[in-house]
């Protein structure tokens, strides 16, 4: 499928996320729940959000009883292609990290480079 | 001052890029001896040093405002003597507002340089952050919250830490300086692994590590022009890692520190299967790996290196004291000259007044026609160097037709030029002496044959600070 989606405003993809993240169809406390952490949302907020999502094509919902389920009807890896990069991330990748502390410096990462770190880790080993 | 403010900041970069050189290539030997903490250490004083010599830079504009033509009194009943500068302000003002110098020239390379090193820093890091963002969804695991939790209370960490999963970080990393923001790139982790990423993303938090990174990364925009000071910065960013992995594993047995190793590895491979395009312009990435490694798994109890750190402060201080020699003193003799001189006036001391003037102005100046100040009272309120003025006044006269007839070059200016301003009231006996009265400044400017002679004045004018 190579139709173009549209690219989804942060809050929508923020909700996308979770949906997709769910193995099953989800209601809204759910999604709520799993917001908690983030910033707080308004049942009405997530409400409108959900519906607009629903209009676009990326949620369906199903009633079930007194209840709206929702499932997604856009893949997450399908939206990701899609999705793309902007110019200024293309060319900036992400090679900046001297603002940031990471566990290790995910730049520097070559499949060689890979195994010569895992032979040293056993050279060790083997010495004591 | 422009050419101070340029010479006194590549004194420093170079002298600071050669104990950064000698450091490096040390390094070997240096860090069989002391622990990375050590070195660590070390980057935050040169970094200080790079950055500490420029209290508020603020470069001249590159092109000089030419100086308003105000009403010009001179007082002491002087004649204005040809040569002398603020009976030629207009003229020399008209001529520098059109000439850009060779020091104007650098500043604004300078200038244009830290802008786009800084732009380019900045851009990156608000696209990385918003995309990381855009991205990221709350942690469903309770394990990674619940561990997070105990190892902050653990750890003495008070501040709240927001976990996020997003798939667009390359490894576990965190960010922000006023909200903690702890990104992974998935949650599945086995315990032992969750406890050693988060024990160590919490290290840099509680050594504030974030900060120490912008502090290098302002210096290094401040020296965007020292490809030592870039070595610096690679350098300080591996110590900072080193330095933390080894407060992660202090006082662990062998088998932790395998286990440990054994995570990071394991983390990025999982980044080497999982990503999609490979952004590697950065060499060298696996040899910081494998020092991180060995560094880990080095058992040898290394020293703090108290006694080398305080040696190295010294030098540094001291090569910083040779460097701030060559720019111009503190300019408190030049105060001395002026306070002498207002002195002299209500004492009606011509020997005294005009031995503060420069040599040709000595023997020009006559007591017949100069020497009745006629002050009734003098109340001298203040005495100071004016820096802005100063600078104001060497940029109009660097490269002046002026500067050119009395054989002063633009060096020379740099070093041996300072204003000086009093506030004063004064009332004169207006028979002799039919001057302005009243709360007045009266700016000073001095001049000396090189650092080590007096100051002398070479002119003054009553005039508002401000109106240079």
């Amino acid at each position: 499928m190579d139709r173009r989606l549209k690219r989804l405003p942060d809050a929508e993809l923020e909700i996308m996320l979770i949906v997709w993240k769910a193995a099953a169809p989800v209601n809204s406390t759910y999604i709520l729940e799993q917001l908690q952490g983030q910033r707080t949302w308004a049942l009405a907020t997530l409400m409108t959000v959900l519906a607009r999502l629903v209009e676009k094509g990326f949620l369906v919902c199903e009633k079930q009883g007194r209840n709206n389920l929702y499932r997604a009807a856009i893949g997450e890896d399908e939206y990701k292609q899609s999705e793309g990069r902007t110019i200024l991330e293309k060319l900036y990748g992400n090679s900046i990290q001297s603002l940031v502390t990471a566990l290790y410096d995910g730049r520097a990462i070559d499949k060689d480079d890979l195994v010569e770190l895992r032979r040293l880790l056993d050279s060790f080993e083997r010495e004591d | 001052m422009l050419a101070g403010i340029l010479t006194n900041l590549i004194g420093v970069s170079l002298a600071t890029g050669a104990i950064i050189l000698a450091l490096t290539l040390l390094s070997f030997k240096l860090d069989r001896v002391y622990g990375a903490r050590w070195k660590y250490w070390v980057w935050l004083i040169l970094a200080l040093r790079l950055l500490l010599p420029f209290g508020l830079p603020l470069p001249q504009a590159p092109l000089q405002i030419a100086m308003p033509e105000t009403q010009i009194s001179i007082p002491q009943g002087l004649q204005p003597v040809p040569g002398l500068p603020f009976a030629q302000a207009a003229s020399i003002a008209g001529q520098a507002g059109r000439t850009v110098s060779l020091v104007q020239v650098a500043a604004l390379l300078w200038l244009i340089g830290f802008s786009l090193f800084l732009l380019h820093q900045l851009i990156g890091y608000r696209l990385f952050r918003q995309q990381a963002l855009r991205w990221s969804r709350p942690v469903s695991n309770s394990q990674v919250t619940g561990r997070l939790q105990q190892l902050s209370r653990e750890m003495g960490i008070v501040r709240a830490i927001v976990p996020l999963v997003s798939e667009k970080v390359a490894g576990p990393l965190m960010i922000g300086f006023v909200t903690p923001l702890l990104l992974l790139p998935h949650e599945e982790y086995a315990p032992a692994e969750l406890s050693f990423i988060l024990k160590h993303e919490l290290v840099h938090l509680k050594r504030h590590d974030l900060w120490y990174k912008l502090l290098l990364l302002v210096a290094n925009a401040v020296h965007w022009f020292n490809p030592l000071v870039y070595l610096m910065v690679r350098e300080a960013s591996k110590d900072l890692e080193l330095a933390c992995d080894d407060q992660v594993t202090r006082g662990t047995s062998f088998d932790d520190r395998k286990r440990y190793s054994e995570v990071i590895l394991t983390a990025m491979q999982r980044q080497y299967t999982h990503q999609t395009a490979l952004s590697t312009f950065f060499y060298g990435g696996v040899r910081t790996m494998e020092e991180r490694f060995r560094n880990i798994l080095n058992m040898k109890a290394r020293r703090r290196g108290t006694v080398a750190l305080l040696a190295l402060l010294a030098g540094v201080v001291l090569v910083g004291g040779i460097v701030s020699c060559s720019t111009p003193g503190s300019g408190n003799d030049a105060v001395a000259v002026v306070k002498k001189s207002l002195e002299a006036e209500r004492n009606n001391d011509f020997d005294a007044w005009v031995s503060t003037r420069i040599e040709e102005q000595q023997r020009a100046f006559t007591r017949e026609a100069n020497g009745t100040f006629g002050i009734i009272s003098l109340m001298v309120h203040k005495v100071e160097v004016s820096e802005r003025v100063t600078q104001v006044m060497k940029a109009q006269y660097s490269g002046s037709d002026l500067a050119q007839r009395r054989g002063w070059t633009d060096e020379y200016i740099a070093e041996n030029m300072i204003v000086v301003y009093a506030d004063y009231t004064v009332d004169y006996d207006n028979a002799v002496a039919p001057y302005d009265e009243g709360t007045l400044t009266q700016v000073f400017i001095l001049v000396r044959d090189d650092p080590s002679s007096p100051w002398l004045i070479w002119d003054s004018a009553v005039r508002p600070l401000d109106s240079f």
